[in-house]
């Protein structure tokens, strides 16, 4: 649900269902069925996976209830932000999931739920008049309706800052350290490790990581694990989409290229176990190896001690992918938000740019991570092949890399 | 019944989709009508969409295929009253749930309410002859991937997808409307040394809707564009953008001209009837236009589909409008009121949206672009399509060397002002959300 300066947008996306994958020599077959909500004998599969399917259908009528909710809750945040910034908007989105997934002799059950708010508005001249957005991400909506305020406040505070500041400094094209601030900036990670690292995208050839497991492309105080059950994880699972318990996959392992992301049939191929990763759209998707909880491990720096040591460079607190050139490492993102660093403090917001390189590079060139972390839960989700968009999480302290190109946005790269 | 057998009833033509046909859902429509509307609603709406899909991935490097196919029924309600509307829409089961559907619209936290679509002269629908074959997905993706790799593409990944569906809309305030619809469609992506080339193939039709040889023509001459390094372009040149190249700034058109933009851009809907846009500019929608990927006799509110002329030799002439943006503009819907997805209410939405193909011919000197890399967003921010390029410098109509890539930013109306003609070759893409275009001429973006 979405209210706000921009009207008010609602949608219900409600369903049940069931599929089966066979494999054979010419690959592999899913087909799924819907199951619909009166079926008073639905026809479910036999053996344990009926029997636990059964347990966990219920009925639709509880869901309403939730619509009332968020619609309620919605219009006393839109109320309070609304007064305080301009042209606020508020979203709101309640997610309520039960997914058996396994085999004729064994099924698990996993029980998934998660409740996000996130509120935008427009800022001051500070910030170039562009949209401000702050996120929050719970496991239910009475966490939701306890922390709102929170988020509330923060895009306050920031859209505030924007009107204290002058007009946005365009930045000096060129490289510079980059700062990428704790929570969101994890972002940068999920595309250049995460996606390069997914079972099917390592066994086509087409990673710039293909064939590089156990070399080492960063210093030790670089780890970034996908892990769909860490604890700060609302988004997650136990169990992922084949019926495989989720785990930790090291990416990257104190700097050296750790394991692949693997569904069963990516897993098969490549001579190991799968390792809970899994997932898919809804039941009328086959499984496709994907990422979870991105999770940057803290280290030992200290942020301010990072951004200290920065003469001239960016923080960077939002990011938002232009291009990745799996094969070749090659990206480039845009900065949504930024402050531009003199003699290590933190000034004006900086004018739209872009940030690019090469993942080999950059991953050799972070320099610092900290101790701080701050996970987040936001955006419009991953998209892959026709997969999209499946929700994510992101988990990170500060990391610095100690030069990233930068130009300002429209200037030649 | 095993799985396998619930499974099994899925492997079926249109005859056998969820809930039948079209006549069977507008039947069970008019009977939950009459049972479950009230005295005090303005007007009760259900839409139904019944669809079934047969899809094949192919990654070639592992010879990895995956066959998918399935179907599903979702009903949307729509519950006017006392100028608020109330709306509801899930999976659904047999009539007494539909009748619960309507009680749940009915319930649901109301919000402004959007015009009651009006009856029309919707066509009957037609039944389509073909049947889904996931089968002939995967002779499809193995067809392209071979095709692709005989150009000297390195294919990362082939995705064939075929779609039959009904849609059905009835109400109280006395629509009554329904369409089969058919769709193929087959996504490639290609990696390339300087980032990765996305094309596609497709048509409304299953059987004869399937032609890989353009996509492939295009993917090849992106490839071979790409194939060495390029020098900076010369942007006192004009441009001429091949379609590959041109998609995204006509789909950016396309959001441009809908009524929900148009409403929310200052002085855009004041233009009608004004030339805004060079006399080399003419756009239209056309739900029937034989080489589109949509074939719509009538939209998603009821309302009949037509040819909708939005820019003339220059001039503005209207919008796309739903029943809505009509009632709020004053005008009468174009048939283009669109749901992307049963959870989500109709919104103007384009068909078969193409810019007109004049057959000029370029200017003799200029910077050729047939190559475009993916990124993740064409329109990064509303009215600015940015685009990741490669092509050629061209003297005296010949090549004489590589361009790019480059980085090619486009402000979407600034853009189309500089149009200087058009080609002859107009292309529907189903990689830039169906639009049609010929090759586009542009002055120099440095004058």
């Amino acid at each position: 649900m979405q209210l706000g300066a921009s009207g008010r947008e609602v949608e219900v996306a409600r369903y049940q269902g069931m599929g089966e994958t066979r494999r054979d020599e010419r690959g592999s077959s899913y087909r799924w069925a819907q199951i619909a909500p009166d079926d008073p004998s639905p026809r479910l599969p036999p053996g344990a996976a009926g029997d636990a399917t059964r347990a966990v259908m219920r009925r639709w009528d509880e869901r309403p209830a939730a619509l009332a909710r968020l619609d309620e809750l919605a219009r006393a945040i839109e109320a309070d932000g609304s007064g305080r910034v301009p042209r606020f908007d508020v979203s709101l989105r309640h997610f309520d999931q039960r997914v058996v997934a396994g085999d004729a002799e064994r099924a698990l059950v996993d029980e998934r739920g998660y409740a996000t708010i996130g509120v935008q508005a427009r800022s001051h001249a500070g910030a170039g008049g562009r949209p401000l957005r702050r996120e929050g991400a719970f496991r239910d909506l009475d966490a939701l309706e306890n922390a709102w305020r929170d988020v509330v406040a923060r895009l306050v505070a920031v859209v505030d800052e924007s009107s204290r500041r002058d007009d946005p400094e365009p930045v000096r094209a060129g490289e510079h350290p980059v700062l990428l601030d704790a929570g969101p900036c994890a972002l940068f990670f999920h595309e250049v490790c995460g996606h390069p690292m997914e079972g099917d995208i390592l066994a086509s050839g087409t990673s710039y990581l293909s064939g590089r497991e156990g070399e080492r492309v960063a210093s030790e105080a670089l780890t970034v694990v996908d892990d769909p059950a860490a604890p700060r994880s609302v988004a997650g699972y136990r169990v992922d989409d084949e019926g495989t318990p989720a785990a930790p996959v090291a990416l990257v392992d104190r700097g050296v290229v750790g394991e692949p992301l693997l569904d069963v049939d990516t897993a098969r191929r490549a001579g190991r176990a799968p390792n809970g990763h899994g997932r898919r759209m809804s039941f009328m998707y086959p499984a496709v190896p994907r990422q979870a909880y991105t999770r940057i491990v803290p280290h030992a720096a200290e942020p301010r001690e990072l951004a200290s040591t920065i003469g001239y460079g960016l923080l960077v607190r939002r990011l938002r992918l232009r291009h990745m050139n799996v094969a070749t490492g090659d990206f480039s993102f845009y900065v949504n938000e930024a402050h531009v660093v003199h003699g290590g403090e933190a000034g004006a917001f900086a004018a739209p740019c872009v940030v690019r390189g090469n993942a080999l590079d950059a991953l050799a060139a972070v320099d610092g991570v900290g101790r701080d972390a701050a996970s987040f839960l936001g955006g419009g989700g991953c998209g892959k092949l026709d997969q999209g968009p499946l929700v994510v999480g992101f988990e990170q302290p500060s990391v610095r890399i100690a030069a990233l190109r930068v130009t300002p946005e429209g200037a030649p790269a | 019944m095993s799985s396998h057998a619930v499974l099994a009833r899925i492997a079926r033509g249109p005859k056998e989709a969820a809930l039948g046909s079209p006549d069977a859902g507008l039947a069970l429509a008019d009977d939950v009508l009459a049972t479950a509307a009230d005295d005090r609603d303005d007007a009760v709406e259900l839409f139904f969409h019944d669809a079934y899909e047969s899809n094949a991935n192919l990654v070639p490097a592992t010879a990895a295929l995956t066959a998918c196919e399935g179907g599903a029924l979702g009903v949307a309600a729509r519950v006017w009253r006392g100028g608020r509307c109330g709306f509801a829409a899930r999976a659904v089961g047999g009539r007494d749930d539909l009748c619960a559907l309507v009680g749940e619209a009915r319930a649901a936290p109301p919000g402004p309410a959007p015009a009651i679509p009006q009856p029309g002269d919707a066509p009957p629908p037609v039944t389509p002859a073909t049947t889904l074959s996931v089968s002939l997905a995967r002779e499809r993706a193995l067809d392209f991937a071979r095709r692709l790799d005989a150009a000297g593409a390195r294919t990362q990944v082939v995705l064939v997808r075929q779609y039959q569906w009904w849609t059905a809309v009835a109400s109280t305030a006395g629509v009554r409307a329904a369409q089969w619809h058919e769709q193929v469609n087959g996504l490639v992506r290609c990696e390339t040394d300087a980032g990765a080339v996305v094309d596609a193939v497709g048509g409304t039709h299953l059987d004869d809707g399937w032609d890989a040889r353009p996509a492939v023509a295009r993917v090849a001459a992106a490839v071979a564009a790409l194939g060495g390094p390029g020098a900076a372009p010369d942007l006192s040149l004009p441009l001429v953008l091949s379609p590959a190249v041109a998609g995204p700034l006509v789909a950016g058109l396309g959001w441009l001209l809908r009524a929900t933009t148009a409403a929310a851009t200052p002085g855009l809907d004041a233009s009608v009837g004004r030339r805004i846009f060079p006399r080399a500019l003419s756009v239209a929608d056309d739900p029937a236009h034989p080489s589109g990927g949509n074939l719509r006799r009538v939209d998603d509110e009821g309302v009949r589909a037509r040819r909708v002329t939005l820019v003339e030799d220059g001039v503005l002439r209207g919008f796309l409008h739903s029943s809505d943006t009509a009632a709020a503009a004053g005008v009468e819907p174009t048939g283009n009121g669109v749901r992307m997805g049963v959870p989500a209410p109709p919104a103007p939405m384009p068909s078969n949206l193409h810019v007109a193909a004049r057959g000029d011919a370029p200017p003799p000197d200029h910077v050729e672009l047939c190559a475009r890399l993916e990124t993740l967003t064409t329109m990064p921010r509303a009215g600015l399509v940015t685009l990741v390029v490669a092509g050629w410098e061209v003297r005296g109509g010949r090549r004489v060397r590589r361009v790019g890539p480059f980085d090619l930013d486009l402000p979407l109306v600034a853009t189309w002002r500089r149009l200087t003609g058009t080609g002859d070759d107009l292309t529907f893409l189903p990689s830039a959300d169906w639009c049609g275009t010929p090759t586009l001429h542009l002055a120099p973006p440095r004058a």
